[in-house]
């Protein structure tokens, strides 16, 4: 009989144990926020998606380890008495993670755990049937697709030619089937020993061949990485955890970076970046017209056609410190990304002040001004006008005034009232207005504003970082003048740029601009 | 004459699968082209099973017994498919969404992502 009073036949000698898994459920709350933190501190830092899975992982496989533990625990401590024997309360449940000594009273707090002790057998009940049933729907659900998908018709002759010649040079030696078959509105795979490939008809007659394979090739991307079996892992622990909104967070997040891997795989072989993204595109609308869209949520579409038409810098710098991250992310993202951190950080003041005194304004520089530290920002640029008057001044607006001030004496009016509203803004922050006008230099006055407009990014809460593009390629120039022209921002780094951005926004600077020696460079993409 | 037709098993496909393309056959010609070791008992067991649910009929009673499919290759399918979402409802929904990549996008997302293409010089 629990102290609930309810009669369990069979579980008396059950009782620690329901209870310390109960207890275990209940404390996998606070270790999925945890591990929820850890993976989106690594997300916010880790670039490349595939770390970001393995981290996620990883996440969710410690998850799991360190409930075995807490119900070990809750286990050890359950069966000792931990009331008063004089209290009425003896009789009450004897597991529990509290303990208290020997002649204490019962609190109000003591009650109230026994209360809830009391209830974790049904609760352990209730959950085991809930996820088992959720687990048996779910793999029966799998099975009757892969059923129906087995008498699916094949793929149009040459599209199924096609196909298998793309499973063949992706490498993919499962017996892959190919077939026609509307289970859902996109082309999906299922199946692990005998994965099927299938495309809805809808998809057949609105997209062309090309986009067709290109989503083939997609799919083929998840038979190669085998994102079957490890979806079903991820199922699981959905249903394990069921009603753990940071579990489901966290595999939503891997679902997502498993898209984006696919991707990566998929725009490769498929050789335009460019017209992958206007197939995912071109389903996306499909699938949005035959279904009644939803108001809110939503998949991560841009993010992927962003990560095709202008992918990042390789994520060679967070492939170097994942082992290390690997092995301290329990101990605490926070510390991780905090020793991470940018590039500023990572460099001494005297060390990045040394540097900009060799390098003019007007020669190539690349500025790393910061993602979070706005002072960071202000920093730099302030040591930039210092480093040109050379007298430690470091007011940002002596150098508006100065830059906006050119050698023949003349001031560029609109801009230097553009640029004084812009930081009149950050007032907040102590920024003075010099009324001086000493003469800074020949920067480029829209240069400078550029550089103000991204300090306003800063204050406003985005990641902003400015550099120039040692490398850019000549067929980008017109399209980065345009965009500094127009909204100011490329987002991202375009492709074989040298340099180093730890932001979502980046400022180039027009091409007339000519970068030469860059303060800090990464390794050349592969 | 069962009163509905029952969803076929697995194994039970794979007989379908011999009888759409043979038309007809008995239980002999079913364990030769399977050719997987299964016994005659096993397959005539299937096959009656098969009966019961109306999967397959009768169409020469005399010994050997001769059987065909009720339905078509793709009657079969259309009505497997059919029923998926009906019999499964929300957990076909969960699997659609993790393992058959069914994740939507807003149209807002999909405008921006239009947006962007345009923008890179693509376009849809």
């Amino acid at each position: 009989m629990t102290p609930a009073g309810i009669a369990l036949p069979g579980l008396s000698g059950l009782d620690r144990v329901a209870s310390a898994a109960g207890w275990t459920l209940v404390h996998s709350f606070w270790q999925g926020l945890l591990a929820w933190v850890i993976v989106v501190l690594a997300g916010r830092w880790l670039r490349s998606p595939k770390d970001r899975i393995f981290v996620g992982n990883l996440a969710l496989a410690a998850l799991v380890l360190v409930q075995l533990a807490t119900f070990v625990l809750c286990l050890r401590f359950a069966g000792r008495p931990w009331w008063n024997s004089a209290s009425p309360s003896s009789e009450l449940s004897q597991s529990g993670l509290f303990r208290m000594q020997a002649g204490e009273t019962v609190g109000w707090a003591g009650r109230l755990f026994a209360h809830a002790d009391s209830f974790m057998p049904l609760m352990l009940v209730a959950w085991a049937a809930f996820a088992c049933v959720q687990i048996a729907c779910h793999l029966r659900a799998c099975r009757a697709v892969a059923t129906t998908l087995s008498l699916a018709p094949a793929l149009p002759p040459a599209l199924l030619a096609r196909c298998r010649q793309f499973a063949g040079e992706l490498g993919v030696r499962k017996p892959v089937q190919f077939v026609v078959a509307a289970i859902s509105d996109a082309p999906g795979t299922i199946g692990w020993l005998r994965p099927y490939i299938f495309v809805p008809p809808a998809v057949l007659l609105t997209m062309t061949p090309s986009q067709v394979e290109a989503i083939v090739l997609h799919e083929l991307a998840h038979i190669l990485r085998r994102d079957y079996a490890v979806a079903l892992l991820h199922a699981l622990a959905e249903a394990a955890y069921v009603g753990n909104p940071f579990v489901r967070a966290i595999v939503r997040r891997l679902r997502d970076d498993v898209e984006l891997c696919c991707d990566e795989i998929a725009a490769r072989h498929f050789g335009d970046a460019r017209g992958y993204a206007g197939a995912l595109v071109a389903i996306a609308d499909s699938v949005a017209a035959s279904r009644a869209i939803l108001s809110a949520g939503g998949g991560v579409l841009r993010a992927r056609v962003l990560r095709l038409l202008a992918p990042p810098l390789s994520g060679a710098r967070g492939a170097m410190l994942l082992p290390k991250l690997a092995a301290a992310f329990l101990i605490g993202a926070a510390a991780v990304s905090l020793a991470g951190g940018s590039v500023t950080r990572s460099m001494s003041r005297q060390a990045e002040a040394a540097r900009l005194a060799e390098m003019s304004l007007n020669d190539a520089v690349i500025w790393i001004l910061g993602t979070d530290d706005t002072r960071g920002n202000r920093g730099g640029l302030l040591k930039l006008a210092e480093n040109r008057t050379g007298r430690g001044e470091t007011k940002l607006g002596r150098a508006i005034l100065e830059s906006t001030t050119y050698a023949d004496g003349t001031i560029d009016e609109p801009t230097r009232d553009r640029l004084l509203a812009a930081v009149n803004f950050d007032n907040s922050r102590g920024l003075r207005l010099s009324a001086e006008s000493r003469k800074m230099g020949s920067m480029d006055a829209a240069t400078f504003a550029w550089f103000v407009h991204e300090l306003s990014f800063s204050a406003n809460g985005r990641t902003g970082a400015l550099c120039f593009l040692d490398t850019v390629p000549e067929a980008d120039r017109p399209r980065i003048e345009a965009a500094i022209r127009g909204s100011g921002t490329i987002d991202p780094l375009p492709p074989g740029a040298v340099g180093w951005t730890h932001a979502d926004i980046v400022i180039t600077t027009p091409p007339r601009i000519l970068p030469r020696k860059p303060i800090f460079s990464r390794p050349a993409l592969p | 004459m069962p009163k509905r037709l029952r969803n076929p098993t697995p194994a039970e496909i794979e007989l379908l699968k011999v009888l759409w393309s043979r038309g007809t056959a008995t239980v002999r010609d079913l364990v030769d082209d399977l050719n997987d070791g299964r016994a005659i008992s096993t397959v005539a067991t299937t096959l009656r099973r098969m009966h019961a649910k109306g999967l397959v009929r009768l169409v020469d009673e005399r010994k050997p017994q001769r059987f065909e499919s009720v339905r078509s290759q793709d009657e079969t399918f259309a009505a497997m498919a059919s029923g998926l979402d009906r019999k499964f409802g929300r957990s076909l929904a969960q699997v659609v969404r993790e393992f058959l990549g069914g994740s939507r996008a807003t149209r807002k997302e999909i405008d921006e992502a239009k947006r962007l293409l345009d923008e890179y010089g693509g376009g849809t």
